[in-house]
């Protein structure tokens, strides 16, 4: 028999996705060139969030930033702080009591489940739809994230925007019934975090989707400053926590998940591996948090004491999303003359526009909903 | 069903006959009793207080008990919630969007950002409060509003409602914000006091920065953290850098920039600072040299000025959304 072509070409077609689509994870706008169902190039359009935050810090003292940093990258607010005032503590050589470090961590770590939680939930709804099989997997992990989120607020009082960290040390304290409510909370997580892990990596579906998807190479993730589980996820051993040790992260025991092929499937395993790391930090911390005061600096009379020295430095922290750095120019007042962010999700999402093309239209949101960004950090 | 019935004795009355149940009611109240019991939000997130709301959507709190069940697409909807900062580049598309739905239809404005801009309200790209671009009918304070407040600033959207009563609050300053020229000339910062170059390690000629890049990367710096400029006195200083991702070592690369802001791009060694380039000719206007794509990235394509220059103004006004700092606080006095 004769095989007959019965597709008609249409031609080139121009697909706007974004910036309100739900499976883009905020605001973000691509122009897919499509031929039949695969892309054929994109463009990518960013800004929708850019909230000046850059040129809003020069105007603001020192002490009063890092709430502002605390709504840019809004999974997981600490982590802005926390790289932000290691900047500042580097810069003027301030030390800061152990037992505030380990309360830094403490903070820090359980927000990194919190966010792998959101982008794990997220992903589901990405692959499966909302009203498929993912919608279970969101309302698992936000459940779950609900129940970091009660440990958090009877620590610092809030739910996640939690302000608990300062030039100098920390504001709150582990009282015995917040410490009471983080063994629940890790005796509680534990096996619940495992079955994700189990149902996640065996689930047929879910490994049809995303294995062998969105492949980036070892060396192209380094070219594109990729960072975070979107490097981990192709092999790269890097992590600031063990590579740059800050804070006191050389006082833990925990492993660096790495993945192999650094397809969509290794990243979202990454991820899920980090979060028991995570919560092994957690246990250790509890265990080991030594007595002391919470701040090594005297309660201040005003905001405009804080005066690093002139120069420019550059410190940065691992953020679930990836290297968090802060890079500031001081010149010697109590504003920063030019604070530039090193957005880890801005390099991760530029991968998009060279993994794309050549893909299936039905995975661009398989690829996209892998980088994990938050539109906040891309655009700051 | 028992709710359903009990929520439908607040607007008429059950009568039985011999042989029937008959339910009188007027059919504006029966309208509005099932718009409120079905209120269709339409799906998208801006910022942190996105996060609340997805939260609020989810396992704990469930709105799905109160009929609400979020649409992607603006037809089907009828009820917006704006949560999060509304820029000057999305306020244009949150327009549309509320265009394209189908009335009767509602707006929140979710968190301090989509009520007045909060902190960033002095910002050039930031518009103070979405009741600058649609009605709003119910403000739900916080930063962000935990989900108890969410929850909170539906029920007070179903009793408006309920009660047929529509109160949108838009600004009144919206005619007077559209007589004035849209691309007015960037404003300039009256005491600006640029500082001499404040660091003197690792400067390199503007010449070279290809072939040291080149030579990095041979090295072993694969990775490159960012690109970054700073404005000086007479100086644009640009700053690269570098890591090694086996030493941990980084390197970091100074380049005093020439009045005419030209130097070579380098997004052919590494790829990533294509975007990162981008980013640095969209802030301070430096032209990059054999660029694939030199365009605008995070404002707007027709923006006029280069925001992280230390003389432009931090309130600099965009027409038709983002007042002028006197037309802000002129109208917060009227309030």
């Amino acid at each position: 028999m004769e095989n007959k072509v019965i597709e008609q070409d249409y031609g080139d077609l121009a697909l706007n996705m974004g910036p309100q689509h739900p499976s883009t994870h905020g605001v973000f706008r691509l122009k897919l060139h499509l031929e039949g169902e695969r892309i054929k190039k994109v463009e990518s359009y960013l800004g929708y969030l850019h909230r000046g935050v850059e040129k809003l810090s020069e105007k603001l003292d020192y002490d009063m930033i890092p709430p502002v940093l605390e709504r840019d990258d809004y999974l997981s607010p600490t982590s802005n702080s926390l790289g932000f005032i290691n900047t500042i503590e580097s810069m003027c050589n301030i030390e800061i009591p152990q037992r505030a470090s380990y309360l830094r961590i403490l903070i820090a770590e359980l927000q990194r489940i919190s966010s792998h939680l959101v982008a794990l939930g997220t992903y589901g709804l990405d692959l499966g739809g909302a009203l498929g099989g993912g919608a279970s997997l969101f309302l698992y992990c936000f459940r779950e994230r609900e129940k970091i989120l009660d440990v958090l607020e009877s620590i610092t009082g809030t739910r996640f925007h939690t302000n608990m960290n300062q030039v100098g040390g920390v504001r709150y304290d582990l009282n015995k019934i917040s410490t009471k409510k983080t063994h629940e909370l890790i005796s509680y997580l534990e096996p619940k975090l495992n079955q994700y892990f189990d149902v996640i990596s065996n689930d047929e579906i879910f490994i049809k989707r995303t294995r062998g998807i969105g492949i980036i190479s070892k060396d192209l993730v380094s070219q594109f400053g990729g960072s975070g589980p979107v490097a981990r996820g192709s092999g790269i051993n890097y992590d600031l926590r063990k590579n740059n040790a800050y804070e006191c992260y050389n006082d833990f025991s925990f492993e660096i998940p790495i993945g192999k092929n650094g397809d969509a499937y290794d990243r979202t395993i990454v991820r899920m591996k980090e979060t028991l790391e995570s919560l092994k930090i957690i246990k250790q911390i509890l265990d080991k948090i030594p007595d002391g005061p919470l701040s090594s600096r005297k309660p201040l009379k005003s905001a405009k004491l804080l005066k690093p020295p002139k120069g420019s430095h550059y410190k940065s922290v691992e953020s679930p999303r990836g290297e968090l750095g802060f890079f500031i120019v001081s010149d010697g007042t109590s504003m920063p003359y030019r604070m530039k962010i090193r957005a880890p999700s801005f390099s991760n999402l530029s991968i998009v526009e060279k993994l794309l093309p050549g893909t299936f239209i039905a995975d661009a949101v398989v690829i996209l909903g892998s980088l994990d960004p938050v539109f906040g950090d891309v655009d700051r | 069903m028992g709710n359903v019935i009990k929520s439908l004795k607040d607007i008429g009355s059950f009568m039985k006959l011999p042989g029937a149940n008959l339910f009188v009611t007027k059919t504006e109240d029966l309208f509005n009793w099932a718009s409120k019991s079905s209120l269709w939000p339409l799906s998208f997130g801006l910022a942190c207080c996105a996060i609340e709301m997805m939260a609020t959507f989810s396992s704990r709190f469930d709105l799905d008990r109160m009929g609400m069940i979020t649409r992607a697409s603006p037809r089907q909807a009828d009820l917006m919630i704006v949560a999060g900062t509304v820029t000057v580049k999305m306020g244009e598309r949150i327009k549309t969007l509320y265009d394209q739905m189908t009335g009767p239809k509602w707006v929140i404005a979710a968190g301090s950002c989509a009520i007045s801009g909060d902190h960033y309200r002095h910002i050039y790209s930031v518009v103070p409060g979405v009741d600058w671009i649609i009605p709003v009918d119910v403000y739900v304070p916080g930063c962000p509003p935990t989900p108890e407040a969410f929850i909170d600033g539906i029920m007070e959207l179903q009793n408006i409602i309920s009660k047929g009563k529509t109160n949108p609050t838009f600004n009144v300053s919206q005619e007077a914000l559209h007589k004035e020229s849209c691309n007015s000339a960037p404003l300039v910062e009256p005491k600006v006091k640029k500082q001499k170059i404040l660091f003197q390690d690792n400067f390199i000629n503007i010449e070279d920065i290809y072939e040291v890049s080149k030579k990095l990367k041979t090295e072993g710096y694969d990775f490159l953290n960012f690109i970054t400029a700073t404005d000086f006195d007479n100086n644009l200083v640009l700053t690269y850098m570098f890591t090694n991702y086996n030493t941990n070592h980084t390197s970091e690369v100074n380049v005093r920039l020439n009045p005419d802001k030209k130097i070579s791009s380098i997004s052919d060694i590494y790829i990533g600072a294509e975007w990162q380039e981008r980013e640095v000719f969209d802030m301070f206007g430096i032209k990059f040299t054999n660029h694939p794509r030199l365009e605008r990235i995070l404002m707007p394509e027709d923006w006029v000025g280069y925001p992280l220059l230390k003389d432009y103004k931090m309130e600099q006004p965009s027409l038709p959304y983002r007042p002028s700092r006197e037309e802000y606080e002129s109208w917060k006095t009227k309030l």
